[in-house]
């Protein structure tokens, strides 16, 4: 059962709440969508519109009081068997054989994701060691291999340095080594160059490129920002308010958009290729306080193209069009 | 000496601010962080002027040393004031500066640290009234209500704290409070870096908008090219302490003449697929300021560099009318700029 036409992942009506004291935060509300084999899927949204739980979720490693609710978290492992992420326990041997060793993650923030009181090498044995059957010399020599790979400048030396004696980029580069040290076959990466500058930016989507056309590994690629998901994605899903409003290939998402907020996001941004000093579109108000989500489709309030009575009452729900794109909107279809 | 051209509203010349590393014992200097390193630009009334440049690159540096939030080590800051003196900030002494750092304002890039959580709208944005003093409750009250309004926050709200508003609605409240006393000069440094794609243009039309009511003139301090190239009228790349080129933006931007520029430039990422590049990927990492290199401090990542690169440092020269670029071959080079 190993053809490419098999989703690596399929993520089907995910639900993720978090049950706090003031009420329910849906912080994931229905999201489906796919990664193909060796392929890189575009996660964008603006805060809090739940991609980073989702990412939380298909790990299982949301923190209480969130919990997954309902939904399918369908993962095709190396061994050809179709699992249920969600039906397995969080803390399982299953699910921590696959979790950092089939499904690799790169956190945001390099600098607050490494212990401070252990070497980097130390962190990337350990990763190694708790999910392969090595000798401890055979795990270092696998650690300084990955750093390595990685482009770290002479990885003998920098294996027994701390986090804090790194630079950001490096910094960013040695989580990227943790991640892949156990070869995963999808990568998820949270926001991997948010807090990094342009040029040191660009050595690292570089650097994810590369490693994955050597390894034909997938990426899960969690972004805000637009320029680096036209760069580097094949496949684009857009997030408002823990739903999935729209998904495509990269090029229809760019080029023909069809959800109200897909079109919005996309002429709001400065570019660099657009005219100085003209007024941005933007879009009114601001992301709703997840406490008071709106009724119907969550968007329509903001939304200039809203039909009254259905948009604010009914919530649409993600069909298909030709080409592969898919959207959760009224305009396309009562 | 301290003379300024008509159309200028500030100028810097030759600006150094040197940190010291101190070690040991006796904490005795060891060496200097050369965080802004012999910079000089003018900003004219009127204009947005940006300043871009990865992180340590010393821009936060040389605005600080505008405000005077540190004093520079060396060089000249010339201001002209609201009754049309010109001061030179850099020297001036501190019972001096009260009354220019009102015509001096600043927007922070963190709207949610930068105001105080226990103040309601009314005491964050009447502050720096009372402060320079506007005693009268009743008119503060009128004149935030004003200010609010301005920036597109309903007055009702001024009772209220900061934690009711959202991110985009707070560096609102921190752009009417610099407004407050009418500055002539605006120092926003990173002012959207924080916030939501959708959000932040929402700001940059407002400070647009507050530029062409107003007459302000702002110093826009940012790391992204395409923030900056929307809102700029001429941009200065630093580079390590220094200045690496200064243009009008669109000649920055179409027709770099620094080699830096042109990397920083294809590095970053454009929203269209169709466009994807061959970026040109800088190697190796940005230069120490405490220990930088010889020559010109781009030459290690610069794949233009020839042996005077190695040994010579270059110096800030006019190319083209109002092009200023500091490279020993900005004249031959022709460099790849944003296509579009």
């Amino acid at each position: 059962m190993n053809n490419h036409n098999m989703p690596l992942l399929a993520v089907r009506d995910l639900r993720t709440y978090f049950f706090q004291d003031e009420g329910t935060v849906k912080a994931v509300d229905g999201a489906s969508f796919e990664i193909l084999e060796g392929q890189t899927l575009g996660v964008v949204g603006e805060s809090g519109c739940g991609k980073s739980v989702t990412a939380r979720s298909i790990l299982r490693i949301v923190e209480p009081p969130g919990r997954i609710v309902a939904g399918e978290i369908l993962w095709h492992g190396a061994d050809g068997e179709v699992r249920d992420l969600v039906k397995l326990d969080a803390d399982g041997r299953v699910m921590r054989s696959i979790r950092g060793r089939e499904i690799g993650l790169v956190f945001q923030e390099p600098m607050t994701s490494f212990s401070p009181v252990h070497t980097v090498g130390n962190q990337i044995i350990e990763a190694i060691r708790l999910h392969m059957r090595v000798s401890a010399a055979e795990a270092r020599r696998r650690a300084i291999e990955a750093l390595r790979q990685v482009g770290i400048p002479q990885p003998e030396r920098r294996i027994d340095d701390y986090a804090f004696q790194l630079s950001g980029g490096l910094r960013q580069r040695a989580m990227i080594a943790v991640a892949l040290s156990c070869d995963p076959r999808l990568l998820i990466a949270d926001e991997p160059t948010t807090a990094l500058d342009v040029t040191t930016q660009a050595q690292i989507l570089d650097l994810l490129r590369n490693l994955q056309a050597q390894r034909g590994m997938a990426i899960m690629l969690i972004t805000h920002n637009l320029g680096v998901v036209a760069e580097m994605c094949d496949h684009v899903v857009v997030m408002y308010l823990g739903q999935v409003v729209e998904s495509g290939p990269v090029d229809a998402i760019f080029h023909n958009a069809k959800h109200p907020y897909t079109r919005a996001l996309l002429r709001s941004i400065p570019s660099i290729e657009s005219p100085s000093r003209v007024k941005l579109h933007t879009i009114t108000g601001s992301i709703p306080h997840p406490y008071n989500r709106p009724a119907g489709c969550p968007f329509h309030p903001r939304c200039p193209d809203r039909i009254r009575g259905v948009c604010d009452v009914r919530e649409p729900t993600l069909r298909t069009l030709e080409g592969g794109q898919s959207v959760s909107c009224f305009l396309y279809g009562v | 000496m301290n003379e300024l051209r008509d159309s200028l509203l500030l100028e810097v010349r030759n600006l150094k601010k040197y940190f010291p590393i101190r070690k040991g014992l006796l904490q005795r200097v060891v060496g200097q962080v050369r965080a802004v390193d012999d910079v000089s630009f003018f900003i004219r009334q009127g204009e947005t002027f940006a300043l871009v440049g990865e992180s340590g690159c010393g821009k936060t540096t040389v605005s600080r040393c505008i405000l005077r939030a540190v004093d520079p080590t060396a060089g000249q800051i010339l201001f002209r004031t609201e009754e049309g003196r010109v001061v030179d900030v850099a020297t001036l002494p501190r019972s001096e500066l009260k009354p220019l750092r009102r015509q001096m304002q600043m927007i922070f890039q963190d709207p949610y640290s930068s105001l105080n959580p226990r103040m309601t709208l009314l005491e964050i944005v009447g502050e720096p009234l009372l402060v320079n003093g506007v005693t009268d409750a009743e008119e503060r009250t009128a004149r935030v209500a004003e200010l609010l309004r301005l920036v597109g926050l309903r007055p009702e709200y001024m009772r209220r704290f900061p934690h009711a508003f959202s991110g985009g609605q707070r560096q609102r409240i921190g752009i009417a409070r610099a407004l407050a006393l009418h500055p002539r000069l605006v120092v926003a440094d990173e002012p959207v870096s924080a916030l939501d794609v959708s959000v932040q243009a929402q700001i940059l039309n407002l400070l647009l908008d507050l530029q062409q009511e107003l007459g302000l003139t702002y110093l826009f301090v940012a790391h992204d090219l395409s923030v900056v190239k929307h809102i700029s009228e001429r941009v200065t790349v630093m580079y390590v302490g220094r200045i690496a080129e200064v243009a009008p933006t669109q000649a920055l931007f179409y027709s770099p003449k620094h080699p830096y520029t042109e990397a920083l430039l294809s590095a970053v990422p454009k929203p269209d697929p169709r466009l994807r590049s061959q970026r040109i990927v800088l190697e190796g990492s940005v230069a120490d300021p405490a220990n930088p290199p010889s020559g010109c401090y781009f030459h290690p990542r610069c794949r233009y560099a020839t042996d005077l690169c190695r040994t010579e440092p270059p110096v800030l020269e006019e190319i083209e009318a109002d092009h200023f670029v500091s490279c020993h071959r900005a004249r031959e080079l022709k460099l790849r700029g944003v296509v579009g």
